[in-house]
């Protein structure tokens, strides 16, 4: 994880840092908070920085000194007193949320307040979280938990209901793209992963990665064979797409990625001005869109989420692959 | 850091020490052991959160020269890495030194360590105990107080302050309280000297366990300490510290009654073999339930009957029985666990009914008391 | 009993006819020949009907269906409250009739069950005799009954099925391939709707299909009940009628269907309670005790789930009960829409057999019961220990006015 400033996360995000800040200069610590924000939204450094500020034995102005021994130790992972559990596969499992209440049953090694983080905590399977529960319900102790989610929806309302809601903005498009930017990535992959992903870390890896840039080469090269015709997009399934996705995951992102191809186009034919995610490829969008309708734009799109869908179906893929190259030719007369 | 100590005593700390440490712990400077260095003296720290041991080794003890410090310093070192090192160094003189970036040097005759250290700052600060609460008991009373009660603690979190012993120290006693729900154990101590404030701890039972492993089984005093963060056995020069359950305990006073209806008197002895008896024909999903009925002529019997298994019936002569007639059933190992912890003598079990519970004691005072919820049947 | 097991058995399934609704006419004839209902509460315009006569058949009027609409398709409709207790004489009474015959009687439920006829009557003569049955219950009790005539159960209840009200059908093995395989999957007994369309994702759509699928990939897809299912399309069921089967009562439980969706816990916390008071009823009536307790939620769209918990001593009382109940809904109740409410006690044992390790926490309630408990003993002790726990268990009638149709407490009637 980068290392950010205060002031760096207090420009990412200024809401939920006035909001912590004041929370602890008005000393009015709950026993519990739900921090919730997609990648890329600070999530885990702001949780960091109010940990570090609870314990912080010198703070100034709401901001941890960073250099005290309870703020170094919060970072090393050392202070006694401060637990974290992640989830284990799928889940946060039950051994997990017992290990941290044994720890929180008891006084602290060190005095004062504990605290502890959960991470990932929609992803609390319902037998943890009700033995997370009954803790939360009736803390022993000076306690502060913790939980980040990136989507609060898919936690258990029982625990939802207990905490304070700390929510996180999303970080924008434009900034994303123009960080990138600034950082020598072309336009045209800034534009792309800024669609793929809102962790500027994450956007800034897959821009140098060159396995992605094969993929954003591999579907293009499909969306120019579905407007050739359909045995050239059979070709292009059989030769090029289906050696280079072999997982699953790399097959969702390839969809994907299809997916904004066509959205760009829909883009493209209603305002020639608007945002791409495939800048370099502007000149044929514009080309194609003069030549097709809304009403098959909109068949394609819906192709191509039903085999998204298909494929967390598990279908078989190359059937999965042709039938949607069947689907794309929709509407068009063969010749 | 720089300094000279006696490979021996050395070794003899870290047997101590290296009892607290565990490769479990989710806090990665506790997999190592703090070595503090004064003009007066060395002190070793090992913890595994739960409980913490201290080893102090003085510069000079009966005229005999055991450490020569040349420049006080703290560091951690890996706990078990310095162990198995210590253990295999070629002699009995041991030089230590630490420089930049933590880099520790131990040299003992021809052989040459270089270890990486870790920043002694990380290490967890250990609550400065005031000795003004103190109090003493003898290790070998203080050893037979943990075997009395800490059996009888819960072994279930579903509520965690009852997988500790409540200590308390109230009138001028110390009074030691475990209890599952199920049974109680209580062990009451008059000391000398004990501070006139009431004050009470709940100590995790596996604490205690591990207390009684260091004690021996002499008269040594032992101080205590109980502060409301972490309770403190001190020794000679061994500090046990360990951290204490949240929550409240809760009022087991009221349990005990204060009048009987039926009282017997028995060899606590032949009891215990009555009830391994017939728990042999007890089954164990129905609680392991023995049967305890009055007779006639100072007698009982203790039955058991397993429709499938079958039945056993044994009467015992019994010193005295006084009272009501009484029919009442119970876990056959929570008795024998309450007599084995009242260990053999004449035994008085004092009822108030059959969905009461009851105690039992050894005839000559309530020091030891045990008490036990019977099993419903119907 | 290893003998039965042999060839040619002859197993009648008695299924009574639109059994409710033929007692209430039986109880008052006036009723006779019109379009008659049960519902669970006539007067909450959501509840559903329990049964219904064939006159209401004929108008398209169906079992489960909404009471507003049934009215809606039939406005002469007559609807009436169940009464569970006259149903429950009714049915005795049937089963006495049945026992004439033969001790191999099994209930299933309040108005079905088995009897092996195999040492009674040889080939045609079980039409006769069955016929004998039917117009006996007609004659004495005025209930209509379908009979079915087969080599075992399965192909027996199958064949009660065929004809109704008044049928006597029999039904051989051969016969099978011919009568039901051309059926979808969903009309074969034993196959619940989540099963079928199991089956239908398996590309297994006709009983035939399952009767020639292979056993292996049954087993695989669905497991042991797959195989028993093949069977069953095969015509071959080798389940013995077992009188005894009414002692295995392994839970205990009741559910309601809820005149309007609930989605404030304070209102599906009043209906747990009335369950589990219910419950914890029965339990008593049938001095039973039990060591799971779950919970089943049907929310508006259909979706069921449940969620249980065991514990090591064996639980009867309400507040017990309630407890758990309450606490597993909390846990697993989001806030949707509930449709149907249910609490089960099961893992069930005889109370006598049960042993309650008592708490600190506990014990101060069971020692109120000390008195009583002295007494017993006294009395025990006086004139014999078997007298009084079967006196005691007497004591207690069951109680009938529980509102669930799936009630099996008649089952108790058949004890002794």
């Amino acid at each position: 994880m980068m290392v950010q400033t205060a002031e760096e996360l207090l420009k990412l995000q200024p809401v939920v840092m006035k909001q912590l800040q004041t929370i602890f200069d008005k000393k009015r610590l709950g026993h519990a908070y739900i921090f919730e924000g997609g990648k890329g939204s600070g999530t885990e450094a702001i949780m960091h920085f109010f940990v570090q500020l609870m314990f912080c034995e010198e703070p100034r102005k709401n901001v941890p000194c960073e250099t005290c021994r309870n703020c170094q130790r919060i970072k090393s992972g050392n202070h006694p007193n401060f637990h974290q559990i992640y989830p284990d596969g799928q889940f946060i499992k039950v051994a997990a949320i017992e290990a941290l209440l044994h720890e929180m049953n008891k006084t602290g090694l060190e005095a004062g307040r504990k605290v502890y983080v959960v991470h990932e905590a929609d992803r609390l399977n319902p037998q943890s979280a009700n033995k997370l529960l009954k803790f939360l319900e009736e803390p022993e102790g000076i306690v502060t938990a913790i939980f980040i989610t990136d989507n609060i929806n898919a936690m258990l309302s029982t625990i939802r209901s207990r905490c304070q809601h700390i929510k996180f903005q999303g970080i924008s498009k434009d900034t994303m793209i123009k960080e990138l930017v600034a950082e020598g990535i072309t336009l045209s992959m800034a534009a792309t992963v800024s669609m793929v992903t809102s962790d500027l870390e994450e956007a800034f890896s897959l821009s140098k990665d060159d396995e992605f840039a094969q993929a954003r080469k591999t579907v293009l090269k499909l969306v120019e064979a579905t407007f050739t015709n359909v045995h050239e997009s059979m070709l292009s399934v059989h030769e090029d797409w289906l050696p280079l996705f072999k997982e699953k995951e790399q097959m969702e992102l390839a969809l994907d990625l299809l997916l904004f191809a066509f959205r760009d186009i829909v883009a493209i034919k209603a305002n020639p001005e608007a945002v791409c995610t495939y800048p370099d490829w502007l000149s044929y969008w514009k080309k194609v869109a003069l030549q097709t309708t809304y009403a098959r734009l909109s068949t394609q799109l819906q192709a191509i989420l039903q085999a998204r869908q298909q494929l967390q179906r598990n279908m078989n893929r190359t059937l999965m692959m042709e039938q949607l190259m069947l689907n794309l030719q929709e509407g068009k007369s063969f010749v | 850091m720089k300094f000279d100590i006696m490979r021996d005593r050395l070794l003899d700390g870290l047997n101590d020490v290296m009892k607290a440490v565990s490769s479990k712990t989710t806090i990665p400077i506790l997999t190592g052991i703090k070595i503090d260095v004064s003009e007066e003296g060395m002190r070793l720290t090992g913890s595994d959160a739960d409980i913490t041991i201290q080893t102090y080794i003085p510069v000079e003890e009966n005229g005999e020269q055991l450490i020569n410090v040349e420049k006080p310093g703290s560091i951690v070192l890996q706990a078990k890495m310095f162990n198995e090192i210590v253990r295999k160094l070629p002699t009995n003189d041991v030089e230590f030194e630490v420089s930049e970036k933590f880099q520790t040097r131990i040299r003992s005759g021809k052989s040459d360590f270089h270890l990486i250290g870790l920043d002694s700052t990380e290490y967890p600060l250990l609550p400065e105990l005031s000795e003004d609460n103190q109090f003493t008991v003898p290790a070998d009373l203080l050893k037979s107080i943990i075997r009395e009660t800490v059996f009888a603690v819960s072994t279930s979190e579903s509520r965690p302050v009852l997988t500790g012993v409540h200590w308390q120290i109230k009138d001028g006693e110390l009074v030691c309280v475990a209890t599952d729900s199920h049974r109680l154990a209580r062990r009451k101590v008059t000391l000398e000297h004990l501070p006139s404030e009431q004050s009470s701890v709940v100590v995790p039972g596996k604490s205690l366990t591990e207390l009684s492993k260091i004690l021996n089984d002499a008269t040594t005093p032992v101080d205590i300490v109980m502060t409301n963060q972490q309770v403190l056995f001190k020794t000679n020069d061994v500090l046990f510290f360990s951290r204490l359950l949240e929550g409240n305990y809760p009022d087991t006073s009221r349990l005990i009654p204060e009048e009987y209806k039926t009282d017997v008197t028995v060899n606590g002895r032949s009891l215990l073999q009555a009830i391994d008896r017939a728990s042999l024909l007890a089954r164990e999903d129905r609680n392991n339930v023995v049967r305890f009925t009055t007779m006639q002529d100072d007698t009982i019997e203790i039955s058991s009957n397993s429709p499938e298994v079958g039945k056993v019936e044994e009467q015992i002569q019994v010193s005295s029985l006084v009272g009501e007639e009484l029919k009442i059933s119970f876990s056959a190992k929570y008795m024998m666990d309450a007599l084995k912890a009242i260990d053999g003598q004449d035994v008085v079990i004092q009822f108030t009914g059959a969905m009461r519970p009851f105690i039992i004691r050894s005839v000559h005072d309530d020091a030891i008391l045990q008490l036990i919820l019977p099993v419903r049947t119907y | 009993m290893a003998e039965r097991k042999q060839k040619g058995r002859i197993i009648f399934h008695i299924d009574m006819n639109c059994f409710y609704a033929s007692v209430e006419q039986a109880h008052d004839p006036t009723l006779k020949g019109k379009a008659i209902a049960i519902a669970g509460n006539p007067k909450e315009r959501r509840g559903i009907l329990v049964t219904c006569s064939y006159e209401a058949r004929a108008k398209g009027v169906y079992t489960t269906m909404a009471v507003w609409e049934a009215k809606r398709k039939c406005p002469e409709l007559i609807l009436l409250p169940p009464n569970f207790e006259r149903y429950r004489i009714a049915s005795k009474a049937i089963f006495d009739i049945l026992r004439t015959y033969t001790e191999l009687v099994e209930p299933v439920s309040i108005d079905e069950g088995y009897i092996d006829v195999t040492e009674l009557v040889k080939g045609r003569e079980a039409i006769e005799l069955a016929e004998t049955i039917q117009k006996r219950i007609l004659n004495e009790l005025d209930l209509p009954s379908s009979i079915g005539i087969a080599p075992n159960k399965f192909l027996a209840k199958t064949a009660s099925d065929m004809k109704k009200p008044m049928g006597i059908t029999v039904l051989r093995k051969r016969e099978l391939p011919n009568i039901l395989w051309s059926l979808p999957v969903i009309e074969m007994h034993g196959v619940g709707e989540s099963t079928a369309k199991k089956l239908n994702e398996l590309k297994i759509n006709t009983i035939g299909d399952l009767a020639q699928a292979s056993e292996a990939f049954l087993k695989s897809n669905l497991g042991k009940n797959g195989a028993r299912l093949k069977d069953r399309a095969n015509g071959i069921d080798n389940r013995e009628v077992d009188p005894n089967s009414i002692y295995d009562t392994k839970s205990v439980g009741n559910s309601t269907t809820l005149p309007i969706d609930l989605v404030e816990w304070d209102e599906v916390r009043k209906t747990i309670d009335g369950l589990c008071e219910r419950v914890a009823k029965r339990l008593s009536a049938k001095n039973l005790a039990g060591h799971t307790v779950s919970i089943q939620i049907r929310d508006a769209d259909w979706h069921n789930s449940s969620r249980s918990k065991t514990f090591s001593n064996a639980i009867y009382k309400k507040s017990d009960i309630l407890e758990i109940a309450l606490d597993l809904t909390k846990k697993h109740w989001h806030g949707e829409p509930v449709r149907l409410l249910g609490v089960t006690v099961s893992n069930v044992i005889d109370r006598k057999e049960t042993a309650e390790q008592l708490s600190i926490f506990n014990y101060e309630q069971h020692a109120k019961e000390e008195p009583i408990i002295q007494v017993v003993e006294q009395l025990q002790k006086k004139f014999g220990k078997e007298i009084i726990s079967k006196g005691m268990k007497e004591k207690k009638k069951p109680n009938y006015e529980s509102q669930t149709s799936f009630s099996k407490d008649f089952l108790e009637d058949h004890k002794d």
